[in-house]
């Protein structure tokens, strides 16, 4: 079959966009990071304004820690986390995936899809998205991923903070600093101990709120540090 | 008048603008190093694997029992168990010109071919440091909280959390730059037998960058290596036992055709020339691995960013 041409001559270009040269690519001043996933020890919680959430560790795809092999393969690696108790968290468990490439002066650089890195005044921050980051947290318990803690584990970290609350009360007539905060670790020792009872119970738990009106002691948030984006 | 001698009119010829100082700063870099520490199980891999095994073994773990007279004893079987460690090649590759070689000053410190070999022993140990605290991540037991500053109170946590899985002493904690200032503020409002004895000179040249001192008879070191969590609003530290966690290091000198091996340290130097562009590249590489040997050894302390 004969090839047909178009004609020429017509003065019909196109264009695009300009894209920087190569050595000028912006580029996340960062070190690597290797890609990771999140893993979740039945253990691990923490109380986050008024609700206990699952809290996670990364597990890296770094060749040479934790079991992973020269070439970054992880399986070994996820079998002995698994025999330690521990739950992958595979990266479809969000939209889109969980961990986000970015291209760094020295490789790649993974960070979680909650974490941004910005570049102000020369310098390289990270901004984080905490609520939706824990967000996803709970999603996980609701979806499925993590079950619910022995409520033993939650236990001892109210038993820690109840310790602490006594230590401060005997400290507090003696020590302007203890007085002052003894009352946000009191309401926190109390938030822990509501947070539990509204995991396990939640129904029970929100009926005797309402029948007692009475709101959960709420701890002020923490100021920023004023250096943080 | 005309002719006169002026410094603008020599900037072209007789003067040059800027002489590099003969003394050379060296830019500031987080140095820490948990490299050799007494407390981290140190092994020199055998050939035959990139996988060493620990043997786990709970001496001691078992007691005797009462039995009746004329009864038979029953075997007890020793608790055993194996940590695995994998080894992998750590690298830095650099590259420098014959031009920069040649318009080297000859003074300390200047970028040249011997400090940028002599320079892989610092970049190991960073390496080294990096993969250690990563580690921090794995323990399943942990104290803190989210969102809330090191306090005493917390790191006396920890202690006791080692001790109460009968851990002996003595624990290290690595903490991060950030956790070591919010836990020095909390220490301000402490008030009894507890006495922080910062670094001296000494320590640190017996224990090494990035030891901060002993609080409570815990060696506390700091570095900015410790990995943060919780999408970066916290930042996750870790205290251990002796024999916590593990580091293996395959020795692979001498090496055929190899020029350099750094004495005393696992670190292969390596030059390789390219008569085509005029460089020369060192290759600074060590094959190792870490990974955490005994759960119960050790606790992540978790405090906010």
């Amino acid at each position: 079959m004969a090839a047909t041409f178009g004609s020429a001559g017509q003065g019909n270009y196109s264009g695009q966009a300009a894209s920087k040269p190569a050595a000028m690519k912006e580029l996340v001043k960062l070190e690597p990071i290797a890609p990771w996933w999140y893993i979740h020890h039945p253990a691990r919680w923490t109380y986050r304004d008024g609700e206990w959430l699952p809290w996670l560790s990364e597990l890296r795809a770094d060749p040479g820690v934790a079991n992973v092999d020269r070439s970054g393969a992880m399986d070994m690696a996820e079998v002995v986390k698994r025999r330690q108790g521990w739950t992958l968290i595979p990266w479809d468990a969000e939209a889109g995936g969980y961990c986000i490439a970015y291209e760094g002066v020295a490789g790649m650089v993974h960070l979680s899809k909650w974490q941004r890195p910005k570049l102000v005044a020369g310098q390289t921050r990270i901004e984080s998205d905490e609520v939706g980051y824990w967000e996803f947290c709970r999603r996980l318990v609701s979806d499925g991923y993590i079950q619910l803690p022995d409520p033993d584990f939650l236990e001892v970290q109210i038993d820690r903070q109840a310790k602490k609350v006594d230590e401060w009360r005997e400290k507090a007539p003696s020590s302007p600093y203890h007085r002052d905060a003894l009352a946000v670790e009191e309401a926190l020792l109390e938030g822990m101990k509501n947070a539990k009872e509204r995991l396990y119970n939640p129904a029970a738990a929100a009926a005797a709120e309402d029948a007692l009106s009475v709101e959960a002691p709420v701890v002020a948030p923490k100021p920023r540090r004023g250096g943080r984006a | 008048m005309a002719n006169e001698v002026y410094y603008s009119g020599l900037t072209s010829s007789a003067r040059v603008s800027a002489v590099l100082s003969q003394l050379i700063a060296t830019k500031l870099a987080d140095t820490a190093s948990l490299v050799g520490h007494p407390s981290i199980l140190q092994i020199t891999a055998q050939p035959g694997s990139t996988a060493v095994q620990v043997p786990v073994i709970s001496w001691g773990a078992d007691a005797m029992a009462a039995v009746a007279e004329n009864a038979s004893v029953s075997n007890t079987g020793l608790t055993t168990a194996a940590a695995t460690i994998t080894l992998a090649r750590q690298a830095l590759r650099r590259q420098i010109s014959d031009l920069a070689q040649a318009t080297a000053q000859g003074v300390p410190l200047d970028v040249t071919l011997e400090n940028i070999a002599n320079d892989m022993v610092a970049a190991y140990n960073k390496r080294a440091t990096t993969m250690l605290t990563a580690l921090s991540s794995g323990f399943s037991s942990s104290v803190g909280s989210t969102g809330v500053d090191l306090s005493v109170t917390n790191f006396y946590a920890a202690i006791f959390q080692l001790q109460l899985t009968a851990n002996s002493g003595p624990f290290v904690a690595v903490l991060h730059n950030q956790q070591i200032n919010d836990l020095m503020s909390s220490l301000r409002s402490e008030s009894g037998p507890g006495q922080y004895l910062a670094a001296t000179q000494e320590m640190l040249m017996a224990k090494g960058p990035g030891f901060k001192g002993n609080l409570f008879g815990v060696d506390v070191f700091g570095s900015n290596t410790v990995a943060t969590a919780n999408a970066g609003a916290d930042y996750l530290g870790m205290m251990f036992a002796p024999n916590a966690i593990g580091m293996a290091v395959a020795s692979v000198s001498p090496i055929v055709g190899a020029t350099t091996v750094q004495p005393a340290s696992p670190v292969t130097v390596e030059f390789e020339r390219d008569a085509s562009n005029g460089s020369t590249i060192v290759v600074g590489s060590v094959l190792a691995g870490v990974a955490e040997i005994d759960d119960a050894k050790g606790v992540g302390i978790l405090s906010d960013f």
